[in-house]
């Protein structure tokens, strides 16, 4: 994808995946920016419909992330009959994602807006074990490979502290 | 003339960068710009009431695609206004917000600059802003490029904006770009010339006479405090409660 600006920036010392190249159009110097094909998107929703169409925050900015991938994954709060877009969320339409999961509290450690704050003292604990490879090891072990489902895992943040039902928008 | 203890530095700067804010124009200001942000509420809420004003991290933004959304009305040129820091500036204009020491063992990494490299390119008027002002911040050469300033082969780009002024905790600074170099344009109250010199790690053109800073006037700092402080408080919450019992200069 071609790009204005960035020319002149230590970016095209150091990262091969920007390329400067002529504007077929100008003639001027422009860099092109290869793309990132994903094998898997996997991004958070507020609800679904049995179709697959998603309600997602109004601002959200995963279209991208989520048209670059071979398959794309949404995990929703919750699964209804209608999907209404209110102020806070926007549409998006059922041909865009491979996969739906109904994964109530799924966007933890984040949070959700209008259903639950995100939880700073995982996200406290999570930068901490990934600063070298065995705490991040450890941080897997706990949180991703023993928990034996998405439920364990919620169980086990709940004990350490996270509230989840104290919502920024002040409930939905 | 207004008592010097009667605002704080950041309420001195949110007032200057009020007063750059043109009314009409697509104005943005990014992440962890508390004090831009609040000059430019302060700005719509005075002297620039139509402005288009798009504050990253506001649950009220304009915004319907994300920041994506900001950046490609950058790529058209569409955006008057921009606010940058930064970890080093130097001579060149270079801002460097990636990191210290050598890219492939640096001695400190920061998050990097995400869209800046683009927007120090795209939009018209660059403010770059920073509530530090020492020979560690102005340096004569970044360790790293995140934005390029005058550079060497500005002709052949197409680069409708740029940097235009330096606001920090000392002076305002304004860019002249066809000398390629930076003029002092003001002091804040108390600061001399001189030790904005003396705390700059380049040279810097310093006219004859330098005027003082304007200071924020009474109706300026009443709106700071009570309607832009709680708009505020809705992107910044952290930093407006830090703002009520910050220490006045």
């Amino acid at each position: 994808m071609p790009v204005r600006g960035i020319l002149g920036t230590d970016y095209l010392r150091v990262q091969p995946h920007f390329q400067v190249i002529k504007c077929p159009f100008s003639g001027h110097d422009i860099v092109a920016v290869e793309a990132i094909t994903p094998d898997f998107t996997v991004v958070h929703g507020f609800k679904a419909d049995k179709r697959g169409n998603v309600l997602v925050e109004r601002n959200s900015d995963v279209d991208f992330a989520v048209k670059a991938a071979r398959t794309a994954i949404v995990t929703v709060e919750e699964v209804v009959d209608e999907l209404v877009p209110d102020r806070r969320s926007r549409l998006m339409s059922w041909i865009d994602f491979h996969y739906i999961i109904h994964a109530p509290l799924g966007a933890h450690p984040v949070g959700c807006p209008g259903y639950y704050d995100l939880d700073g003292a995982h996200l406290k604990k999570y930068v901490e074990m990934a600063s070298t490879d065995e705490l991040f090891h450890a941080y897997l072990e706990d949180y991703v490979y023993r928990p034996s489902g998405h439920e364990e895992y919620l169980n086990r943040v709940v004990k350490e502290g996270w509230n989840p039902y104290k919502s920024p928008w002040g409930g939905r | 003339m207004t008592d010097q203890k009667a605002y704080t530095i950041d309420e001195l700067m949110m007032a200057v960068i009020a007063r750059e804010v043109r009314d009409g124009t697509y104005t943005a200001v990014g992440t962890l710009s508390p004090v831009p942000a609040a000059g430019c509420i302060l700005a719509s809420l005075t002297r620039a009431p139509r402005v288009r004003l798009i504050i990253l991290g506001d649950p009220d933004t304009p915004l319907d695609r994300g920041s994506s959304q900001l950046f490609d009305m950058a790529q058209k040129g569409l955006v008057d206004l921009f606010f940058l820091s930064f970890v080093q500036l130097d001579a060149e204009l270079n801002l460097n917000l990636t990191l210290i020491g050598d890219f492939k063992e640096p001695k400190v990494r920061f998050p990097g600059g995400a869209g800046s490299a683009m927007l120090y390119h795209m939009v018209k008027r660059i403010i770059i802003f920073k509530d530090s002002h020492t020979k560690r911040d102005f340096v004569p050469r970044v360790d790293f490029v995140t934005c390029s300033g005058f550079g060497t082969r500005l002709k052949e780009w197409q680069r409708p904006g740029g940097p235009y002024k330096i606001i920090t905790n000392l002076a305002v600074m304004k860019i002249d770009g066809l000398r390629k170099k930076v003029v002092l344009e003001s002091v804040h109250p108390g600061v001399s010339p001189q030790q904005v010199v003396k705390n700059t790690g380049f040279e810097i053109g310093v006219p004859r006479q330098v005027p003082v800073t304007i200071p924020p006037t009474q109706e300026e700092l009443r709106l700071l405090r009570t309607e832009v402080k709680r708009r505020l408080a809705r992107i910044y919450p952290l930093y407006s409660r830090r703002w009520a019992s910050s220490p006045t200069t």
